[in-house]
């Protein structure tokens, strides 16, 4: 009797550590996860772009060539391919409208950076663009 | 980086293109997610500058000033450890 008792003591001890062990695995797995996201969310959401290349306008006094990127989520550049064709064109239609003179400076620039968001803004009915970089910048005036 | 070429007045263009020192693979990821606005960020820089006064002197210090506005759009101080100027040709019309 003593013998099954101490047989069943030892079973059961058994199947206590290997619940003990499963429990401890899983925490360490879950502690491991948390520690993995919380490195991971350091690091923000790489932003999304999409490109207009060489975006060409023609105004009273000269050409001007632009390649742009609008910068979005991974939404907005869905909606953005989608209206890609409007919105190059209104981009196009604020090109030939800024006098070229006023595209060398920074500030002018700057202030036709802001022209095309609004234009962004208006076309795409929501805050989808978050930013218009210039890259290659072509003013070519008689 | 692939060169750039931005219209400084009637007469000139410049034409530039660098070539970054990293700290690293992860800096090196950063700058690929952010290029866009690193690019805008040049293109303004280059914007700023007399068009007749940008000579290689000059654009010793643009590049350095590049280099520090380049990890604050990083958000890391020292992501980019030096910037080379690989091309610069101004053209005059």
């Amino acid at each position: 009797m003593s013998d099954l008792s101490r047989e069943q003591k030892r079973e059961s001890f058994s199947q206590w550590l290997i619940v003990a062990v499963a429990v401890a695995c899983l925490a360490l797995g879950f502690i491991g996860a948390l520690v993995y996201l919380s490195q991971d969310s350091g690091e923000p959401n790489p932003p999304a772009y999409v490109s207009f290349q060489k975006l060409e306008a023609t105004g009273n006094v000269g050409m001007v060539v632009v390649s742009l990127d609008v910068e979005t989520d991974g939404d907005g550049a869905a909606l953005i391919k989608q209206h890609q064709k409007e919105l190059s064109t209104r981009f196009r239609t604020i090109l030939a409208a800024t006098p070229v003179r006023e595209l060398y400076s920074r500030a002018g620039k700057e202030v036709l950076a802001q022209r095309l968001q609004t234009a962004a803004d208006e076309e795409l009915g929501a805050r989808v663009a978050k930013g218009i970089y210039f890259g290659d910048f072509r003013v070519y005036s008689p | 980086m692939p060169e750039l070429t931005v219209a400084l007045d009637r007469d000139r263009q410049v034409i530039v293109q660098l070539a970054f020192r990293l700290s690293g693979p992860k800096a090196e990821k950063r700058v690929k997610a952010y290029w866009p606005r690193l690019r805008h960020a040049l293109v303004l820089r280059l914007s700023d500058q007399p068009a007749g006064a940008l000579s290689p002197e000059l654009m010793g210090s643009v590049v350095e000033e590049f280099r520090h506005e380049a990890n604050q759009i990083l958000e890391r101080k020292s992501a980019v450890r030096s910037v080379l100027l690989q091309k610069f040709v101004v053209q005059v019309k």
